[in-house]
């Protein structure tokens, strides 16, 4: 930011919103509501997390005592913090190559002229749009060892020998997660992609067309360095999306099997305040969560700007 | 180098009632900087994304030296293209820009710089090969641009309107280029523009288009001169053409316009030369070809007007003057004396004279003894 916007920048905020002075007293009262409703809802519990971390619970019931900062030293020695941790990326990094590598390559091909596009482009957000809990379900029937629809045929068309379990491996169950996920989210992403070619400059496509360039080298030259910051921003909606992968866990696995194999931090943090009633760990591991989102978060929001830069 | 043909190629666009190209023959011959001219929707663009194959034709066939192309893809026409936008690669250098179409084609490195530097060095932007477009002008935009397509020595080269974002000055000074480049590269040129002067100052051949039609091809004087029709006829030149409706006779000496409204206009003497068409007819004279005079200079001859309007425009003065009804723009020595309301006599070039049938609106000849009636060379 250049010095003089930051000199027009000063005063309140309030001052600097594009609101005529006369009007401000109006500006406040509708603005209230929406304070009030935020500061009940996010600010409160923020500040009352805050104060779960640093107490423990107390002989006197209803009371809390303060422990300091034991909560945050207890993630040190957590083997469990470590594995969740641990597993969380490996939920992440693969869940955000695919996503992001089928997103695109759908959008790719949605962006391209053939009948029915429109229809095709209408049903691609249906597993975007179902509840997580039909999504968990539908997966269950279909990938079930004995009475899912997915083992008999891959057994039938030869693929493999016996029928594969996809709910009892480690780490494999995770992975079955990923693409479940994966599945599940990679219409939003393409989605993304599909607006970003929107703006894809036709006549330089067709410039690099007309100097020699098949499909591939259009992609690579032409589109690919385009949408390069929209990467970035779909690469980092997906890592949020997946660092808050939950639902799917509790409805499919429920942390199993074996040894806590398909926890990541989102789900042992609500597993460690609401079954073992922890509050207090529980508030540290929502934190920990809660800062790489931010953290990414802020890169997201950086990202977003230069995309509109550029 | 090759000679471009097309036959009977007719476009329409998707979803819409017209025809973006009616079905159209015409060759643009090797070796010619031929200007496509029209205002926007004539089709002079689509013709130019059919030659490049970046539309498909809804029929007829396109001919390269006698080859049909019209299912061959852009990348296997050879032929270059240099767009409004320019079209340039962002990410790229200019440099790498130009080197592009060699690096498709797989032509090594050492190679490929040595060519740049060559096409560079033709076009006066070896100093910005470094730079990336956003950090270029537009007159050194424009020269990637062109450099790209230099680069490759492609049989045509296909320009849309690659300098109509340039300042008058750099554009009249790109013209001068690209006439010089043309005449080393002896490549079949072909210029879509919307400018009579871009057309006038690099067109061997003008071809004349509007709404999806052409209206005549010929020389840039020819289609100055001689209007294949009334649209031909307004769409060039400096000011627009005076146009009169009626019956022209030559009565006592005189030839005249006797129109429907009003009294006759009278013209002038007329000369041997003079064959008065028969008929109604639309009268066409250009305001070049109409000199007004101030009454006090006691220039006899020509008929009586009044100025409605004085404009100048360098190096000439134009007025427009009522003439019993009539209006009629002229030029004009001393505009600086002249105002609206002031009296002039109008005297009419009578070579100037063109004559246009009022229902197909194209040009009549004014005789037979006229002679040599050059057929136009394409068919609307």
């Amino acid at each position: 930011m250049t010095a003089r916007t930051t000199a027009a920048n000063r005063g309140s905020w309030f001052s600097r919103l594009p609101i005529r002075a006369e009007n401000r007293a109006y500006a406040g009262l509708f603005l209230g509501p929406t304070f009030l409703l935020m500061a009940a809802l996010i600010l409160y519990p923020l500040v009352f997390s805050v104060f779960l971390t640093v107490t423990g619970p107390s002989p006197t019931p209803g009371e809390r005592r303060l422990v300091g900062l034991d909560n945050w030293a207890r993630l040190g020695n957590d083997p469990l913090f470590m594995q969740s941790l641990t597993q969380t990326v490996m939920y992440v990094v693969p869940a955000c190559i695919l996503a992001v590598a089928i997103g695109l390559a759908v959008a790719l091909v949605l962006n391209q002229e053939f009948p029915g596009r429109l229809l095709v482009r209408a049903s691609l957000l249906i597993p975007w749009a179902l509840p997580p809990v039909v999504v968990a379900a539908m997966f269950q029937w279909f990938l079930d060892g004995r009475r899912g629809l997915l083992s008999p045929w891959l057994v039938q068309l030869g693929v493999v020998d016996q029928a594969p379990s996809f709910f009892s491996g480690v780490p494999g169950t995770l992975f079955t997660l990923v693409g479940i996920h994966v599945w599940k989210t990679f219409p939003l992403i393409a989605l993304i992609f599909l607006v970003s070619l929107q703006y894809l400059p036709r006549e330089t496509v067709h410039a690099a067309q007309i100097d020699g360039a098949g499909p591939w080298r259009r992609f690579r030259y032409v589109a690919f360095p385009f949408l390069l910051p929209t990467i970035g921003v779909a690469l980092i909606i997906q890592l949020l999306l997946t660092i808050q992968l939950f639902d799917l866990i509790f409805a499919l696995t429920g942390g199993g099997p074996g040894a806590y194999s398909t926890y990541n931090l989102y789900f042992y943090a609500f597993k460690t305040s609401f079954e073992h009633t922890n509050l207090s760990y529980g508030a540290v591991l929502a934190y920990v969560v809660t800062v790489i989102a931010i953290v990414f978060g802020l890169i997201l929001t950086r990202g977003g700007r230069s995309l509109r830069l550029s | 180098m090759a000679e471009v043909r097309l036959d009977g190629v007719n476009k329409r666009y998707r979803g819409l009632a017209d025809d973006a190209l009616y079905p159209t023959s015409a060759t643009f011959k090797d070796g010619l900087f031929t200007c496509i001219l029209g205002p926007s929707g004539s089709g002079k663009s689509t013709i130019l994304k059919l030659l490049a194959g970046i539309e498909e034709v809804t029929a007829g066939r396109i001919l390269f030296d006698g080859r049909d192309v019209t299912h061959v893809t852009p990348e296997r026409r050879d032929v270059a293209m240099v767009f409004q936008s320019y079209a340039l690669y962002p990410n790229m250098t200019a440099r790498d820009n130009i080197a592009f179409p060699l690096q498709l084609r797989g032509i090594g490195r050492a190679e490929r710089h040595r060519r740049v530097d060559e096409v560079a060095a033709m076009l006066g932007i070896r100093s910005t090969l470094d730079r990336h477009p956003r950090q270029l002008s537009g007159g050194e935009r424009q020269r990637v641009a062109l450099g790209r397509a230099i680069v490759r020595d492609p049989k045509v080269f296909l320009l849309d309107e690659p300098i109509s974002n340039l300042d008058a000055n750099l554009r009249m000074q790109t013209r001068e280029e690209l006439k010089r480049i043309h005449a080393e590269l002896k490549a079949t040129f072909i210029y879509v523009t919307h400018d009579q002067d871009d057309a006038s100052a690099m067109g061997d051949e003008v071809v004349v288009m509007a709404a999806g039609r052409i209206h005549q091809a010929a020389s840039p004087t020819e289609v100055y001169r001689r209007p294949a029709d009334r649209f031909v006829a307004s769409f060039l030149g400096r000011l627009p053409m005076n146009f009169m409706d009626g019956d022209v006779s030559v009565r006592d000496g005189s030839v005249m316009i006797t129109g429907g409204k009003g009294p006759e206009l009278v013209l002038g003497p007329a000369t041997d030369a003079f064959h008065a068409p028969s008929g109604r007819v639309i009268v066409g004279i250009r305001p070049e070809s109409v000199t007004a005079v101030t009454r006090d200079r006691g220039a006899a001859g020509g008929v009586e007007g009044t100025v409605t309007l004085t404009e100048v425009v360098p190096p000439d003065s134009y007025i427009t003057a009522d003439v019993n009804g009539w209006t009629i723009r002229a030029r004009a020595a001393e505009v600086d004396q002249l105002q609206p309301g002031d009296t002039v006599g109008l005297r009419f070039s009578l070579p100037g004279l063109l004559f246009f049938d009022p229902d197909s609106e194209r040009r009549l000849e004014p005789s037979a003894e006229d002679g040599a009636s050059p057929k136009p060379e394409v068919a609307a």
